[in-house]
């Protein structure tokens, strides 16, 4: 009767198998870090010569200078951010202008008007075509969009300029916001649509006061992703937009607070933070001069925008979560 | 046979099936409605196609279209929001399918004039040189394949292995870390990558390995296969959460460790999941272009001494045309030749999209079928 007391031993730890078991674990772990380890990196790397940079050029300097002159060749230099910022800032806002709407619409389409077939094969083709390779949307701006829009709306537009960059970009980016919101429209449980059909609600007063608020969390993700890829494009911008920062006109408004033309930054050629720093990296300069560091700057000034973005993301995720 | 023929009925009586209850639809509809929708149509097919052709109509039919949308949402809130909801849909295809339609146009000189063999053949003169007017395609495939293979080499066993270790064994503290620096890793724009690759690795590689520090494919290959690993970690994440927990639970109540668990269940299901992950980031390092344009030496020639030496240079598809496009001449044989790799990106990386949605779709049929 004393071996009722005495728990047979089922696991068979031997040293092996725990040896086993540890090892495995620790390798993960290992390589899961490494996603970990190289974020840290890059913003390490990319603060080191940053700091030497700003060492030469204050960053106030940096932050409200409004010419952007690099020159790895000789010549002036000068360092201000202002020019590209406004660059980096119409493209985002008119490529949001475009793949916002049109890529919640498709969302809804997708996930309430459209019927299982449809969907099982537009989706994926819409999450294909988010995969062509940057260059071919900057191309293609290149010589038919900015044609058109000359024939069409703008005579004065310049054969670079922000305005079908931003476009191309706002379509590139459609997939993404429609792919992501559409996942998050199909979480919504029926029984909630179901509930409001049967409140009398038509469907477009489901989609409208059910399903968007419901899925918000995800719909918000999508944008805030699409608008940091939008920022971060480089090739599209460098095919179609130009390389040269110009700084635009700034008018007196009647109420004397100066403002920017949007037409003036649009129809013109410029320059983006990304393409800055193509422009300094393509060209024959020499590690430890002021331009190189300056692209190091750029580098981090970009870092903490997709981390600002991520956080805010993570923050609206959090905050408006649904669970079902 | 007959199954054959059964199957090509059912699909034939569906199809007949759902143009009678489009007919259905379009009777049952009073004539406003009717007439309002065809408007609406006509107008926006009308606006898209005039702006295609550099009509200077465009305008006037996007506003004709705006202002039709705008007396229909007044009065039929709910056939305008359907109607809206499927342009846009269809305009969103429609100019991405021109894209396509537009590479192969732009492509097809090229290929007419050096014919398909001579260009993709690697039995020619793998030669390119705009001066001789030859355009062999074949030094940049290869480009692509070595640096993708090399990305590949990074990207898959790190971001299996991580995903691995984000949906199974890490503790929620690490979780709440990992996933936030992979989204972040994945956000960061390809030119930090690039000049990172440029100023810092391409030089500690050229010393490790003492070669001329001219952006080797291997450094390339390891930039972008970083590069691609946000996405198969993702990726494969979903893959492996989506293994549903009363399978990983039966069997650790069997007695199993978590790495007898991962081994036996969660990878063996999720493992379609798993390599669609892993052809997701080889469509990605194919398609990187800043990262490469900024580091390659543009040399466009095959890699020397041998075809698969990683510490030579040369080009890659997606920076032939970013370098190429600024010097070739409108309308030349050259340009082109750029087109012809265009449309060769485009069909690789649209077949592994197709490939890989096919192997999710199967997963998740799987899955449900055996729950």
């Amino acid at each position: 009767m004393s071996s009722e007391n005495e728990t047979p031993d089922l696991t068979r730890d031997t040293g092996l198998s725990q040896l086993v078991e540890g090892t495995t674990t620790g390798v993960f772990a290992l390589c899961a870090l490494v996603t970990l380890v190289t974020t840290v990196a890059i913003f390490v790397t990319l603060l080191r010569p940053a700091v030497d940079f700003f060492a030469s050029i204050s960053v106030a300097t940096f932050l409200t200078g409004t010419e952007w002159s690099p020159n790895p060749s000789g010549g002036s230099l000068a360092f201000g951010i202002v020019p590209l910022l406004i660059g980096t800032l119409t493209v985002t806002i008119t490529a949001a202008f475009i793949s916002l709407p049109i890529g919640t619409l498709t969302a809804v389409y997708l996930s309430e008007y459209a019927s299982a077939r449809v969907r099982a094969i537009l989706k994926p083709m819409l999450e294909i075509l988010a995969g062509v390779p940057t260059v071919i949307y900057g191309y293609f701006a290149f010589v038919y969009v900015t044609p058109a829009l000359q024939a069409t709306l703008f005579p004065n537009l310049g054969t670079f300029n922000a305005l079908s960059a931003s476009l191309m970009i706002g379509i590139m980016t459609i997939p993404m916001v429609s792919s992501i919101s559409e996942d998050a429209m199909n979480a919504v449980p029926d029984r909630l649509r179901n509930a409001s059909y049967g409140l009398g609600a038509t469907k477009y007063e489901v989609s409208t006061s059910v399903v968007i608020p419901a899925s918000i969390s995800g719909i918000v993700s999508s944008y805030i992703l699409a608008i940091s890829r939008a920022i971060g494009e480089t090739m599209i911008v460098v095919v179609a937009m130009g390389s040269q920062a110009n700084m635009p006109q700034v008018r007196d408004a009647i109420l004397g607070i100066p403002y920017i033309h949007p037409a003036d930054v649009l129809l013109q050629d410029g320059a983006t933070i990304t393409v800055a720093m193509v422009n300094i990296a393509v060209s024959d300069l020499t590690g430890g001069t002021l331009p190189y560091k300056a692209m190091f700057a750029l580098g981090l000034a970009l870092f903490v925008i997709t981390l600002v973005l991520n956080v805010i993301s993570d923050i609206i995720a959090k905050r408006y979560r649904e669970v079902y | 046979m007959s199954k054959t023929q059964n199957s090509v009925g059912r699909a034939g009586s569906a199809l007949q099936q759902r143009v009678d209850s489009f007919g259905r639809t379009v009777v049952e509809m009073d004539r406003t409605s009717l007439l309002f929708a065809v408007v609406q149509l006509l107008l926006i097919l009308g606006a898209f196609a005039s702006f295609l052709i550099q009509s200077p109509w465009a305008m006037t039919l996007l506003y004709a279209f705006l202002l039709v949308t705008g007396i229909g949402w007044a009065r039929r809130q709910e056939l305008t929001a359907k109607l809206l909801t499927f342009e846009m849909t269809a305009l969103t295809l429609s100019t991405l399918g021109l894209i396509a339609f537009f590479l192969f146009l732009e492509a097809l000189p090229a290929l007419r004039e050096m014919g398909l063999g001579h260009v993709l053949s690697p039995f020619g003169s793998n030669q390119w040189s705009v001066s001789q007017g030859q355009f062999s395609l074949v030094p940049m495939i290869l480009g692509t394949l070595v640096t993708t293979a090399v990305a590949i080499l990074i990207a898959a066993p790190f971001g299996v292995a991580g995903a691995l270790f984000i949906s199974e064994i890490a503790p929620d503290w690490l979780r709440e870390i990992t996933k936030p620096a992979v989204e972040l890793l994945a956000g960061i724009p390809s030119i930090v990558y690039g000049f990172i690759g440029f100023t810092i690795i391409n030089k500690y590689v050229s010393n490790l390995f003492s070669i001329t520090p001219g952006g080797a494919m291997f450094t390339i290959g390891i930039v972008i296969g970083f590069m691609a690993l946000p996405t198969v970690v993702s990726v494969a994440e979903d893959a492996l959460s989506a293994v549903p927990d009363a399978m990983k639970d039966g069997s650790v109540a069997m007695g199993a460790t978590d790495w007898q668990t991962m081994k036996s269940v969660s990878i063996p299901t999720a493992f379609s999941g798993v390599s669609a992950a892993v052809l997701l980031g080889v469509g990605r390092a194919i398609g990187e272009t800043m990262a490469a344009t900024v580091m390659i030496s543009h040399s466009r020639r095959m890699l020397e001494p041998t075809v698969y030496n990683v510490f030579d240079s040369t080009e890659t598809l997606t920076t032939l045309i970013a370098s190429g496009y600024g010097t070739a001449p409108p309308e030349s044989t050259y340009m082109s030749a750029l087109f012809v790799a265009g449309v060769l990106l485009l069909v690789i990386v649209t077949g592994l999209g197709i490939v890989s949605q096919l192997i999710q779709q199967r997963m998740q049929r799987k899955l449900r079928g055996g729950q």
